[in-house]
């Protein structure tokens, strides 16, 4: 399980949470919507640990020490890729052992990525965030958050991303944001909606 | 094809200009019919090729040259890490960036008046080539470190990156183009105000040294000569950077040209 307890986030004069508390069952999926603008990407960046600038606690009671955070993976909106290293590169941005290097290719294969010794620039919009993906399911989490991974896909792609999604992350515990008009039949899970003005829980449905 | 012949057209034009400044460089030293006070090119290169024939010539540049690239160094040594230092303490950015101003403010002729007060002869070329190359160093690569993208620094934490390779895959690449332009400006500024300095401090086996003996005694032939050669130099210097420049950055910045082209040729 992981907790998430008394979450404050404010920017500037904007309080963003307020108090919000929640908690996710291992090895489940969840799928947050919300209008845009309204915080899921900031709560991402929370559970991520990449946003240190709130008050609570995200604890994980997988953790052989108590009250510590859970190890999550993030993949951004756009990919958020580094542009001087090649697709690949920026997949094993962790490590480059020949073990790591296999899988990474068989991620970008089954993420439809033919060629991984291009650049990001050379990339197109859904093909960037389709890397930024790859990179995220290369970390071994216990939880993996996803901000749009079907945006600027058609359904064909969005087909082929859910499912590598899906088998890379089984028995962990999965947090997408996808956007209202994406309609993506197997990427099924618990819907969540953000409750209340500012935020303080979470609709779980 | 269509490349070449762009590219052709371009020396072309440009041998075309050089050649027209040339031209009225002669006319204007046949109208002055005196090399004291106009030397013509032809007697110029002429002076230049006698002079690059003796080995004290290659003593006194390769001299000139230690003198200020060294000062250049001691500005990225210096410059480099006192960036890096403003960048992760404020206080430190707070105290140094005052001291920048000034230096940047100063001009260049009372540096090398000063410096003839504090240091010995020989080093005040490399003083001020320092002193140039020092403040430009510091705010390039402190502006390319806070450009960093945030979105870039997150990768940090979450992937668990050790100091090295955050310092390899994400603080160097970021500031590398910074890095680049700051060398390229550096260079410039470094050596002519390092031949000003040579000038004014007349140090001993100098290029400076040459051209303040030649106003001396009113040899401009010979003033024109090593003007020549300090602008060889420089020349050589630029193209040297800038080759090594483009071959380090082709990936990142020419990947989408050479597509185009690529486009454009097929």
């Amino acid at each position: 399980m992981i907790f998430a307890k008394d979450i404050t986030k404010t920017y500037g004069d904007r309080i963003i949470f307020s108090s919000l508390s929640f908690e996710l069952e291992d090895g489940l999926r969840y799928i947050l919507h919300g209008p845009s603008g309204s915080g899921k990407t900031t709560l991402l960046g929370i559970l991520a640990g990449t946003d240190k600038s709130y008050s609570g606690r995200i604890e994980s009671d997988k953790s052989s020490v108590h009250g510590s955070a859970p190890i999550a993976s993030l993949s951004f909106q756009g990919g958020n890729l580094l542009p001087w290293l090649s697709a690949l590169d920026n997949v094993l941005l962790l490590d480059k052992a020949p073990e790591s290097r296999k899988k990474a290719e068989a991620i970008l294969a089954g993420l439809g990525i033919p060629d991984v010794s291009k650049y990001p620039d050379e990339l197109s919009g859904g093909m960037k965030n389709r890397v930024g993906i790859a990179r995220c399911l290369m970390k071994d989490a216990e939880l993996y958050l996803f901000d749009e991974p079907f945006a600027g896909l058609d359904a064909k792609s969005i087909e082929l991303v859910s499912e590598c999604i899906i088998r890379y992350t089984q028995e962990k515990t999965v947090l997408a944001v996808i956007h209202d008009s994406v309609s993506c039949p197997r990427f099924d899970g618990t819907r969540i909606a953000f409750s209340g003005s500012p935020i303080s829980s979470l609709e779980f449905q | 094809m269509k490349n070449m012949s762009g590219k052709t057209k371009k020396v072309l034009v440009t041998a075309a200009s050089v050649i027209f400044w040339i031209l009225v460089w002669l006319l204007a030293s046949l109208a002055a019919g005196n090399s004291l006070i106009l030397p013509g090119p032809g007697e110029t290169v002429k002076r230049f090729i006698e002079l690059a024939g003796s080995v004290p010539f290659w003593k006194t540049v390769g001299l000139s040259c230690l003198r200020i690239t060294g000062g250049l160094a001691a500005g990225f040594i210096v410059g480099m890490p006192l960036a890096m230092l403003a960048y992760a303490f404020k206080p430190a950015s707070s105290l140094i960036t005052p001291l920048i101003t000034v230096i940047r403010a100063v001009p260049v002729a009372s540096f090398i008046i000063l410096a003839l007060l504090w240091v010995g002869m020989d080093l005040i070329p490399s003083f001020i080539s320092f002193l140039m190359v020092f403040p430009i160093v510091f705010t390039s690569v402190l502006t390319g470190l806070r450009e960093i993208p945030d979105k870039h620094l997150k990768l940090i934490p979450l992937f668990g990156l050790s100091p090295g390779k955050a310092l390899r895959l994400i603080y160097f690449p970021s500031v590398k183009p910074y890095f680049l332009s700051a060398l390229r400006t550096s260079f410039g500024f470094s050596w002519k105000a390092g031949i000003a300095a040579e000038v004014l401090a007349f140090t001993p086996n100098s290029i400076g040294r040459h051209l303040s003996e030649s106003r001396n005694y009113l040899e401009t032939t010979d003033l024109f000569a090593w003007t020549f050669t300090v602008i060889i130099i420089s020349l050589l210097l630029e193209s040297l950077i800038s080759l090594s420049s483009r071959k380090k950055s082709k990936h990142v910045r020419n990947s989408n040209d050479s597509e185009t082209s690529e486009e454009a040729s097929a």
